[in-house]
């Protein structure tokens, strides 16, 4: 019997603990029955154990075949999955190219000097690529994760071709401008994390390897790159649900207002910095901080931006009130 | 050309998915007694129906989570066994497949021009 245990035990391995323990005391009564009507006299032998179990199939095999099917990117996701690692790595590679290119005008390098660059660009478009990749997956694992329930089938039973959004509807959403945001998230995580490792914002650096940096605290960093892949996430459900509704926009709205609170107090050290600088004079120095005072302005119009978005959703959810949204919107054009 | 291996595995391969969604049907049709999944497996044999354990037990399972099973551990035997009986809703969902079934069979006869399943008129 010991060997049967040892089976069961391995199958429950591949299981998911929801259910485990039910699904091992069905498959060892089955095999146990199994068992009884081949051995019919006596106890059964090792063999007939063993002949059994062989018959019966591999334990991952036995353990799949109750296919809660567990996927990493499953197939509803992975398309989408591939399209945005297709655009970012090309955006990855484009800018850090660029970068590369322009960094290069004002040294002054030897042919070697100029190799081991190259190099270095190679090592850093390596690791650009892997932290990228991994951000994407992140957030792909939460969406699998969490919107794994097949809807899709009433959904369609809802959809109806009169939903479709009219041509200069201000809200049609579009799905290329939505990949091309999730993208540019993506790129400014890269820079966040690469300013997170160099301990602050790097203003210039001089080839090879010399980096002029404003010391910045990581935890705003941290914040900022946490809030660009919520940032993602929003994104990626407006895409799935198809368009924007208030929860989604509201949320958009949360985490603009948080990112923009971190920059501002990010944008304050970078100033207290420039301001202490040789080069830095009265002028300069009045102009960045009445300018600095003039920054939470911004808030209210991003707010101003949601609050009307809004309204306006809830108009739209109500047929004769969007009529009359539309008119006027064709009448002020 | 397909080799007589690689045709034989396409041939299983289909016959496997054709009989996936039937598999559903015969084991909805045989649980309006309780059953465990030994006693249903042999049952469907019995009625020619050779159904392997792998597919039958989660599919009890997956009809259980759904609600058109219900199941209990019944413990007095020589040994705990679970037993599945189809709840009030899987007969429903049944008397429905089984209207589907008929329709599908009469159109699919119609069409591989199999004209009764008395006869034995394969259809060349």
């Amino acid at each position: 019997m010991d060997l049967l245990e040892r089976y069961i035990t391995e199958v429950g391995r591949y299981l998911p603990r929801k259910g485990r323990e039910d699904v091992k005391n069905e498959l060892r009564s089955t095999l146990e029955d199994m068992l009884d009507e081949r051995v019919v006299e006596g106890k059964p032998t090792e063999a007939d154990v063993e002949a059994l179990l062989r018959e019966y199939g591999s334990p991952q095999k036995v353990a799949a075949s109750y296919g809660s099917e567990q996927y990493v990117i499953g197939p509803d996701l992975y398309p989408f999955f591939v399209m945005v690692t297709k655009f970012g790595l090309m955006g990855i590679t484009i800018a850090l190219v660029i970068a590369f290119t322009v960094g290069l005008f004002g040294s002054t390098m030897g042919l070697a000097d100029l190799g081991l660059a190259v190099l270095g660009l190679v090592g850093q478009l390596f690791t650009a690529a892997l932290s990228f990749l991994g951000s994407v997956l992140i957030v792909m694992m939460i969406l699998q994760r969490y919107g794994i329930k097949p809807e899709i089938g009433e959904k369609d039973k809802e959809w109806h071709p009169r939903s479709l959004p009219a041509v200069d509807d201000p809200f049609r959403f579009s799905q290329a401008e939505m990949i091309i945001s999730i993208v540019f998230t993506g790129l400014w995580i890269l820079i966040l994390n690469y300013f997170w490792m160099q301990g602050g914002i790097v203003v210039s650096v001089t080839l090879p390897l010399q980096a002029t940096v404003i010391a910045v605290p990581p935890v705003y960093f941290i914040v900022l790159i946490v809030i660009a892949l919520l940032q993602i996430a929003v994104q990626v459900v407006v895409m799935r649900q198809g368009g924007w509704t208030i929860p989604t926009r509201a949320a958009r709205l949360m985490f603009e207002l948080a990112s923009f609170y971190v920059s501002y107090l990010v944008i304050g050290v970078v100033i207290a910095w420039i301001v202490v600088q040789p080069w830095a004079g009265e002028p300069l120095n009045d102009m960045l901080t009445w300018g600095y005072r003039l920054y939470p302005l911004l808030a209210l119009l991003i707010i101003l931006a949601a609050v009307v978005d809004i309204v306006k959703m809830v108009f739209k959810a109500n047929p004769g009130l969007q009529e009359m949204l539309v008119e006027e919107n064709n009448s002020t054009k | 050309m397909m080799t007589k291996a690689e045709f034989t595995e396409q041939v299983e391969k289909l016959t496997q998915e054709l009989r996936r969604g039937i598999v559903t049907l015969a084991v909805l049709s045989q649980l309006d007694e309780p059953q465990y999944g030994y006693s249903l497996l042999k049952r469907l044999g019995d009625k020619g129906m050779e159904v392997d354990q792998g597919t039958v037990y989660p599919l009890l399972r997956r009809l259980e989570q759904n609600g058109l099973l219900q199941s209990e551990w019944d413990t007095e035997g020589s040994r705990p066994r679970r037993y599945y009986q189809i709840s009030p809703l899987g007969r429903e969902v049944l008397a429905k497949l089984c209207d589907e079934w008929i329709d599908i069979t009469g159109a699919l006869n119609v069409m591989l021009d199999i004209q009764t399943p008395s006869t034995t008129n394969e259809g060349e």
